[in-house]
């Protein structure tokens, strides 16, 4: 009955938009970029996200009375080709707007694009902040909490340890180096007595996991900062076990927590480490139950925090383009501002000053459960309590006022 | 001091996981002289089936082993089935085709694993009994790195046994130092290719299992892998299995004391920069002192089996040159024949790499001098243009022009060194050449943005818009690859052929062949970066990836795939394969796959390359002497 | 008169085998001078060092009295001493006239030239040096298609592009048939004394060298065993014992490494 309803309410609406504007038959098209074949680890999950709030979007009846269309495309984890893939989308396909992308410089090289060309670009997954700050502009959205406030937040976890000496490991790249500036800089206010006693910066999916738990070894640390993630994870993670390295230490970790990198390490889980992720077993609110339910009904599968950012990401553009009620670029840009949405994780706003949204993330520890690992004592913390001010905003995105 | 051992020892560790897949691949290059780039992938289904195997039967001892040895054989089998299917039909092509088909199969490969796998990573599993460690110096030291460590000469002595003190190594043997081999290749001659081929494979599949205990098996690993195993294979000296080692040993050290020292800075650069960089240090430095690797010998001229008379560089014939007009006139009418926005895109790029692809062909198809890091000119004209751009504010039509600059300097230092040596050694010291290069770019982010690279390099306003962009693209592509055409039927192309066809020759008329070859690698380097030059201001924006090993790749497929010999070739190699990827990536995730298979099917159906197909083809022309 | 080539007190050495050892002999303006010797008596050795290929232990060699030690082999080409080699090396890419008009372009120093066509350059003159050589019939076909004499032939012309004051001919006639050797030194003879130039040729067949060589220098394990007009050689004792006795069929105990 209530699926009839639904129904014929859809029915309703699209025959008010068929009377409104005859044009608008047409489904609304969506241009979907990311990184399946490089990072499918990621990406898979987000695809699977998005897939389904396409469907309960459409099922809803649509936009505007429009359906929802996607065009999915591999950016094949380079700026080069995810210019191509753009282009194709927007010229081609005619997509009214892009979203999706993973890795930064991948992010950084489409939100470009997005300015170029004047469309809109809802950045999903990269965590670099130069895509809403430094590099900031009127035609890109970002939907993931940055590195700084993943950072921000383990700071403030690790400024209530005991541990004073610090060691830091990170992939040598952006996302990397800036892990830890805002980790250390941040820890530093909280607690002056800290100080950083070796850093190691491995290249990306190429440690050197033996050489560098022994130089992280040598240093003596109280506690390790650590921003590797996939397989680099996994190594770092086993030899550190074999060689001791976490013993009596605490080790704070970087995405550590979401079941797209800590799944694959089962029970060798690293117990203790506190980490930002995703604890979707434990979260227990309505709203994620409801997605929950769905996700694993549709999928037969549990989501991951991909599935979860590709949910919303659909989500957020369609009802920024049903407040704006047209599909025009700056109009939508406007909806978009200031934007609040229900999200699986809570509500989230868009801010208007850097178009960053505020969805947050879980800090907790990790332990493993029957063979698995798992985030205990862990807590929600909104985007909005550790995005910079609005005056810290304008000064990084150059702005006057 | 305690400690430096301890490292050393994990560095020595590193070394051992690092030969084991080496081995196998100085193995197939020494004896078929394939460069075989899907070692790589071998060396993952080596992982993913052991994992596979490993999660079956459990984690007893003897399980963890059984898949091991099960894990290794299959990959030892898949190897063998690609040599007979695939690598035996291309013996005979042009140099380095084979390289194309290997290409190929690490496209299939990788998704073949991805379909089969699933993409999310696979966490190995410690082989009972050698999971724990010892206490050593009084640091814990993994009983798995032990092992390692003993596997590795054990390994180097049994091969050495195989080729040395059996029968079955000196018909090895016999076949790799007969260079008419191939011509004369008798049924059971063309097995031991094969044995080679999946002995080799086999060992690349058990450096996959036995990383394992080190971390996971993802999808990844074969990419990570494959150009370190190729400096280690030349360091050695090619061919050489004891080279091998010494040059795994060597890498692994300075790399382990590049982390050990991290924080050690020497004029303004800091240890860690140098990591990733440094094993492509050591085999510049290593290959310019000896050009033939620690323990390599001399490379034997290679002609890989080509028939003479298809090497000949033949003026285009009325029928050839009647479709390069039509050719050129649809392009410049495209626009008004109503191509959109995208279409012209697509032309645009595949303008910009035909030219980049024919700078290429240049040096290797006249010079013979191939060149596995060309991206490294390609990417320098890239960030000349943008750092004119954007650093010096300069506007789009003078930054264009600063984009060979920078390549041309950059292809006279290295091209220096470069030419100095031949064959895959000179190839490879291009590669360490491009990744220092790309190093540079990564690590110097003051000036160019780091792996961010530097964004908002957007054309001038009269040229925004897609069909003047294209015309600005075509105008200069086609002016470029006009004027490589005219070098290359001008002395300085015959004498540069000259000097490839026979360098004693060459010389005994008074051809510095050197000095030929350094001025072409500089010409090659100069219309590289216009190409360069032209793509950043395509993409908007240029990072590190431009100058990256898959890109060096891909420029190496196209003049493949084109035909080596042919000037036409790489034109239509890069249109083909811009446009078969752009297309393919629009029509399925699965693209790699489907090109892959393309590829494949390419260089079986026409072992000498698209332009030999239809130079054959031509000949059935009318009015065209066979 | 000044000899064109001298060589003083030549040595080279792989590992512990002496090559070359201590040799020493000139070549006179316009004079045909054969160079022979059992196989590994460093005939070929000899010719690297005289070109510039290999680099002598010690040693001097002087070309129209300016010293050449050490030059590379481009440079002693530049200065007028051309070679052929034993096994002919055409340039497999280019034409027959192609390959002589390479040498042509590089006889008047344009190889770094960009603009013209190089296939334009030169041609009547590289179609008449074939057709002095009888070659005009081929100029067009790829070297790949040509009869082994053929090569050998266009060698000679390649080398003759540049018109050389001594020419070094190692084995002109290997590979030929009996009848095809002969025709082609007597070609080389007149050659030579039309050009006034000097040749050093090494040679197997010794009816070719006593037919027509002016003065013969024997080596054998890299030593200067006689030197010698024909008949003094002939007359050499211990260039007998090396020949066992018999000038008419050389002893070649590795024939094969000729073909």
């Amino acid at each position: 009955m209530k699926r009839f309803l639904l129904s014929a309410a859809a029915s309703l609406a699209m025959l008010l938009a068929t009377t409104t504007a005859a044009l608008s038959q047409e489904p609304i098209r969506l241009g979907d970029l990311n990184s399946y074949t490089g990072y499918a680890a990621f990406t898979h999950p987000y695809r699977d996200g998005w897939q389904m709030a396409l469907e309960e979007v459409n099922e809803d009846g649509g936009v505007l009375g429009r359906q929802l269309r996607v065009i999915s495309r591999d950016d094949g984890a380079s700026p080069a080709d995810a210019i191509t893939v753009a282009n194709e989308l927007v010229s081609r396909e005619e997509a009214d707007f892009l979203f999706g992308t993973l890795l930064s410089h991948v992010g950084l090289a489409v939100s470009d694009f997005a300015r170029q060309k004047e469309v809109l670009f809802l950045a999903a997954e990269p965590l670099t902040d130069n895509l809403v700050w430094d590099g900031g502009h009127d035609y890109t959205f970002r939907l993931r909490p940055g590195t700084y406030v993943q950072a921000a937040m383990l700071a403030e976890e690790a400024a209530k340890l005991d541990a004073k000496r610090w060691a830091t490991v990170a992939p040598n790249y952006e996302y990397g180096r800036s892990a830890v500036e805002a980790f250390k800089s941040r820890l530093e206010e909280l607690d002056p007595e800290v100080e950083f006693v070796a850093e190691q910066w491995p290249p990306q999916a190429q440690i050197d996991a033996g050489s560098v738990v022994q130089a992280l070894e040598e240093a003596k640390p109280d506690a390790i900062f650590n921003v590797t993630f996939g397989g680099d994870l996994a190594r770092f993670v086993r030899e550190g076990e074999v060689r001791g390295l976490f013993e009596g230490r605490e080790v704070v970790s970087m995405l550590s927590g979401e079941p797209e990198w800590i799944d694959p390490l089962g029970e060798d889980a690293p117990e203790g480490w506190i980490v930002t992720g995703y604890p979707w077993y434990a979260i227990d609110t309505p709203e994620h139950n409801a997605f929950l339910e769905a996700y694993q009904e549709r999928f037969d599968d549990y989501p991951r925090l991909g599935s979860v950012v590709g949910y919303v990401a659909l989500h957020s553009l369609a009802k920024a383009i049903e407040t704006a009620g047209t599909v025009e670029t700056e109009a939508v840009i406007k909806a978009m501002r200031g934007m609040e949405i229900e999200t699986p994780l809570g509500p989230i706003t868009y801010r208007g000053i850097d178009q960053q949204s505020d969805m947050g993330t879980f800090v907790g520890r990790l332990t493993v459960q029957d063979g698995k690992p798992r985030m205990v004592d862990w807590r929600y913390g909104s985007g909005a309590d550790y995005l910079p001010s609005d005056e810290t905003v304008r000064e990084l995105r150059g702005e006057e006022d | 001091m305690d400690s430096l051992i301890i490292q050393l020892l994990t560095g020595l560790a590193s070394a051992s996981s690092l030969f084991l897949v080496a081995s196998g691949l100085t193995i197939i290059f020494g004896v078929t002289r394939v460069v075989n780039f899907a070692h790589g992938s071998l060396y993952m289904l080596g992982a993913y089936i052991a994992v596979s195997l490993v999660a079956l039967w459990g984690g007893q001892a003897g399980g963890f082993w059984l898949a091991v040895l099960v894990a290794v054989l299959a990959v030892g089998l898949i190897g063998g089935l690609l040599e007979i299917t695939i690598l035996r039909r291309l013996y005979r092509s042009p140099e380095l085709f084979q390289l194309l088909a290997t290409f190929g199969v690490v496209l299939i490969v990788q998704d073949v694993t991805l379909a089969i796998w699933g993409p999310q990573d696979r966490f190995g599993v410690r082989p009972p009994g050698l999971d724990g460690a010892y206490l050593l110096l009084g640091h814990r030291f993994p009983v798995y790195d032990l092992f390692l460590i003993l596997l590795a000469p054990l390994v180097l002595l049994v091969l050495w046994t195989l080729f040395n003190r059996t029968r079955w190594g000196a018909l090895v043997r016999a076949a790799t130092e007969d260079p008419e081999m191939l011509a004369s290749l008798g049924v059971n001659q063309r097995w031991i290719l094969t044995a080679v081929f999946a002995l080799g494979s086999l060992l690349a599949g058990l450096g996959g299992a036995l990383e394992l205990p080190k971390g996971s098996a993802n999808l990844s690993m074969d990419m990570q892998i494959i150009a370190s195993v190729f400096v280690v294979v030349v360091v050695g000296g090619m061919g050489s299995i004891l080279g091998a080692y010494l040059a795994a040993v060597l890498v692994s050290l300075i790399r382990t004391l590049a982390v050990a020292n991290a924080e050690l800075s020497v004029l303004g650069i800091t240890m860690w920069q140098l990591e990733l960089v440094s094993i492509f240090i050591v085999m510049a430095v290593v290959l310019v002192v000896r050009p033939w690797g620690l323990l390599g010998r001399p490379e034997r001229l290679h002609k890989g089996g080509l028939p003479v008379e298809a090497t000949v560089l033949r003026r285009p014939g009325l029928w050839l040159k009647a479709v390069m007009a039509l050719g050129i006139l649809i392009l410049c009418l495209l626009p008004i024949l109503g191509a959109g926005n995208y279409s012209l895109y697509l032309f645009t790029e595949m303008a910009v790499f035909a030219l980049f692809a024919a700078s290429l062909q240049f040096l290797m198809g006249l010079g013979g001098v191939i060149s596995f890091g060309h991206a490294a000119y390609f990417g320098l004209g890239a960030y000349g243009a943008a750092l004119a751009f954007k650093a010096l504010a300069l506007p789009m039509e003078l930054a264009l022009l600063a984009a060979p600059f920078l390549a041309a300097a950059g292809a006279l230092f290295f091209g220096w060194f470069c030419v100095r040596l031949s064959g895959v050694y000179l190839a490879m010291l291009t590669l360490a050449f491009a990744q220092i290069t790309w190093s540079i770019a990564f690590q110097w982010e003051g000036l160019t943005g780091g792996d961010n690279g530097l964004l908002g390099v957007w054309p001038s306003e009269w040229a925004a818009d897609s069909a003047s962009f294209y015309y600005l693209v075509l105008a200069i592509c086609l002016a470029c690859l006009f004027l490589l055409r005219r070098f290359a039927y001008a002395p300085f192309g015959y004498a540069l052929r000259a000097g490839r066809d026979s360098p004693l020759g060459a010389e005994a008329i008074g051809i510095d062949v050197r000095l030929q070859r350094w001025l072409a690698f500089t010409l090659a380097g100069v219309f590289a970066g216009v190409a360069g030059g032209l793509f950043v201001f395509m993409k908007g924006s240029i990072s590190p990836d431009a100058m990256a090993i898959p890109q060096s790749v891909d420029a190496l497929a196209m003049v493949l795939l084109g035909g080596v010999q042919s000037l036409t070739g790489p034109i239509l190699g890069a249109a083909i394969f811009t446009g078969l990827k752009a297309e393919l990536v629009s029509l399925t995730n699965y693209w790699r796959l489907l090109l892959g298979l393309l590829i494949v099917g390419l260089c079986i159906l026409f072992p000498r390359g698209l332009a030999g197909a239809g130079r054959e083809m031509a000949a059935w022309l009318p009015g065209r002497r066979p | 008169m000044n000899p064109v080539l001298e060589v003083k007190g030549l040595n080279k050495a792989y590992g512990g085998v002496h090559a070359v050892q201590d040799v020493s002999f000139n070549v006179s303006q316009g004079e045909l001078r054969a160079l022979i010797g059992p196989n590994g008596a460093g005939k070929t050795t000899c010719f690297n060092l005289l070109n510039g290929q290999l680099q002598a232990d010690s040693g001097q060699v002087f070309f129209q009295g300016r010293e050449i030690t050490g030059l590379p082999p481009r440079k002693v080409w530049r200065l007028g001493l051309g070679r052929t080699f034993q096994i002919a090396a055409p340039f497999a890419s280019m034409r027959v006239v192609e390959n002589l008009q390479m040498a042509l372009i590089s006889h008047h120093g344009r190889l770094r030239q960009l603009w013209p066509r190089a296939d334009r350059l030169y041609r009547d003159q590289a179609l008449s040096l074939l057709t002095q050589l009888g070659l005009e019939e081929v100029a067009e076909c790829t070297c790949g298609t040509l009869a082994y004499g053929d090569l050998k032939r266009l060698e000679l012309a390649v080398a003759l592009a540049h018109d050389p004051v001594l020419l070094l001919m190692d084995e002109p006639t290997a590979g030929m048939a009996p009848e095809e050797r002969e025709g082609l030194m007597e070609q080389v003879v007149r050659l030579v004394r039309e050009r006034g130039m000097s040749v050093l040729f090494t040679e197997h067949d010794m009816s070719v060298v006593f037919g027509n060589a002016d003065r013969i220098l024997v080596l054998d394990q890299g030593q200067v065993l006689a030197d010698g007009t024909a008949r003094q050689v002939q007359d050499h004792s211990a260039v007998q014992q090396v020949y066992l006795g018999s000038l008419e069929v050389p002893i070649d105990p590795d024939g094969q490494e000729e073909s």
